[in-house]
């Protein structure tokens, strides 16, 4: 027989009245390369400008969604059980205002740029009617175009819990036509890109959040290697340390 | 790789928890003496292979494609009772008469005498009679008028067919008597045969250094599977190439070998291709890298697998699935 019963509205309320806001959160970009750092700021979009405001500018977000990919096996007849084979992760779209300096556009139409300048575009060629492209590597340290280490956090008013994606191997994918109109003085431009990305973690992956124990989404107390640490190898490693 | 060098794709350290391919160039041994070992085994060149110091190594990740195909040549074969009877009577017929006479005999047709073939005539209508009577002698209460009818009408289209005819002995039969000579098929053992093997590998280089491992995994691999021109010790040269060098692989996990998948015998490589732009139009980095390419290396190895080559397995399979 189900397990039916009466439910008060106390017991019901810290639950639903403790719900999520969609609309705290923060945008952070960074992991980018030097190449392409210089490359943004030589075109007035400063490594200040993408740490820090150009998230701030990011209208609406969306948290990374993903997928598992399953293959099916009948072994037993009429019955279809799925496997798991692989975590499938899917584009984010990221929508932002434009400041008056366009440098938000300038962010992404210029990053988008800089993954096929790979040739000449720096001695002006670009203009050339025989001008061809070549790419940039992904992933050289020096010149590479993939952010590793942009975020996403989500929080709520008090602060207390933050829920961070982090993306790794990020890139922008494709910028939306931005649509201009007369109208209104009030209505202001908004820019929309889709991102691809390798894959992303749930929780920090900041390497002192790894030592707290507080690394993808971790409890503080559960498992890891400080937390292993037995009280007499604690004495031991301080004992070496002041002899 | 004229000094020992290893090329890894992709350009990262191998941790514990990574799988990957291994392949490793050798010098191709052959059996320089055809020595033969214990017994009537030939000593292999695979066997030599197994045992040489690698000149370098590859490491490549898991293939898109992994399996393999273990075969033994096995062919069905028929032999009716007066096949087995005629081969009866004609091994009594070496047996029990004198080899000399029949090596004139043979020798005598060889050389388009009548004479020679008749003898072969009367050989063959005595070797029939033989037959015959051996079939009439020991089954004879046993025999019906069909099975008498069907030896008769054998022995006639084989003599028919001895001066040129083209008589099929069964179609007769089975005109005649609605029946066939039972073939007794069964499936007979014809040999072992060679693996084949093809893996393909994706290469998207991320920064230079991928780039140059990935032009350099290409370069040894059309490299080591050409054949040598500085063949020696065939009195002269350009009389001989000299075989190409050969590759030991295997599927690696963290430092030891996979503790699933299957092992490979020394392998030539026999076919490599390359596509330069795999899925993509011409498209490189800027320093001229493709942006996509993809490598297909069709393998074969140098001896066929034995039962004996288990020998050193575990039962419980914690070796992996053996060859």
């Amino acid at each position: 027989m189900a397990e039916v019963r009466n439910i008060t509205l106390e017991e019901i309320r810290p639950l639903l009245g403790n719900l999520s806001r969609a609309n705290y959160y923060q945008v952070q970009f960074g992991g980018l390369s030097t190449g392409l750092s210089n490359f943004l700021a030589s075109r007035d979009v400063s490594r200040n400008f993408v740490g820090s405001d150009v998230g701030l500018m990011c209208k609406s977000a969306s948290l990374p969604g993903s997928s598992l990919g399953t293959v099916e096996s009948g072994n037993f007849h009429g019955v279809t059980e799925n496997f798991v084979y692989q975590k499938i992760f899917t584009e984010i779209s990221l929508s932002f205002y434009c400041d008056d300096e366009y440098r938000g556009l300038k962010f992404l139409e210029h990053w988008m740029e800089y993954a096929v300048s790979g040739g000449n575009i720096r001695s002006g060629a670009y203009a050339s009617p025989q001008y061809n492209y070549r790419l940039q590597y992904p992933n050289d340290p020096g010149t590479g175009y993939k952010s590793q280490a942009t975020r996403i956090f989500k929080f709520e008013n008090n602060y207390s819990q933050v829920m961070e994606y982090n993306f790794i191997g990020l890139m922008p994918k494709s910028l939306n036509s931005v649509p201009l109109r007369y109208g209104p003085n009030s209505e202001l431009t908004e820019i929309t890109c889709s991102f691809v990305y390798d894959r992303y973690v749930a929780g920090s992956i900041r390497s002192y959040d790894y030592v707290l124990g507080t690394s993808n989404n971790l409890l503080a107390n559960a498992a890891n290697f400080v937390n292993d640490l037995r009280i007499g190898d604690a004495v031991s490693i301080f004992n070496n340390l002041i002899n | 790789m004229a000094r020992y060098q290893v090329y890894r794709y992709p350009n990262q350290q191998i941790g514990a928890d990574y799988d990957y391919m291994s392949i490793e160039v050798v010098e191709y041994t052959p059996n320089r003496s055809a020595a033969l070992g214990q017994g009537f085994n030939l000593t292999t060149a695979g066997a030599g292979a197994d045992r040489v110091s690698p000149k370098g190594t590859i490491i490549l990740p898991m293939p898109d494609n992994i399996q393999d195909s273990n075969s033994v040549n096995w062919e069905s074969d028929n032999l009716d009772s007066l096949s087995a009877k005629a081969f009866s009577a004609g091994m009594d017929l070496i047996n029990e008469t004198n080899l000399e006479a029949a090596r004139t005999r043979l020798k005598a047709a060889g050389n388009n005498d009548a004479s020679g073939t008749d003898v072969i005539m009367e050989a063959i209508k005595g070797g029939a009679r033989s037959v015959k009577n051996s079939l009439l002698d020991a089954g004879a209460a046993a025999m019906d008028s069909k099975v008498r009818g069907a030896v008769t009408q054998k022995f006639v289209a084989d003599g028919v067919n001895v001066v040129g005819a083209n008589v099929n002995a069964a179609n007769i039969i089975s005109r005649t008597s609605g029946q066939v000579l039972n073939p007794n098929m069964e499936l007979l053992f014809k040999g072992v045969t060679l693996r084949g093997f093809t893996y393909s590998f994706s290469f998207t280089p991320r920064d230079r250094s991928e780039s140059s491992q990935c032009k350099a995994i290409i370069n040894t691999f059309k490299r080591r599977m050409a054949a040598k021109k500085d063949a020696t010790g065939g009195g002269g040269d350009g009389i001989f190439i000299k075989a190409p060098d050969v590759f030991r692989i295997k599927f690696m996990s963290g430092g030891d070998e996979h503790p699933f998948l299957y092992k490979l015998k020394p392998c030539a490589l026999k076919t490599m291709n390359v596509v330069y732009t795999d899925g993509t139009p011409y498209m490189t980095y800027d320093d001229a890298t493709p942006v996509k390419m993809r490598m297909t290396l069709s393998f074969q190895e140098l001896e066929p697998v034995y039962s004996e080559d288990y020998n050193d397995f575990d039962n419980n399979g914690s070796d992996g699935v053996g060859f």
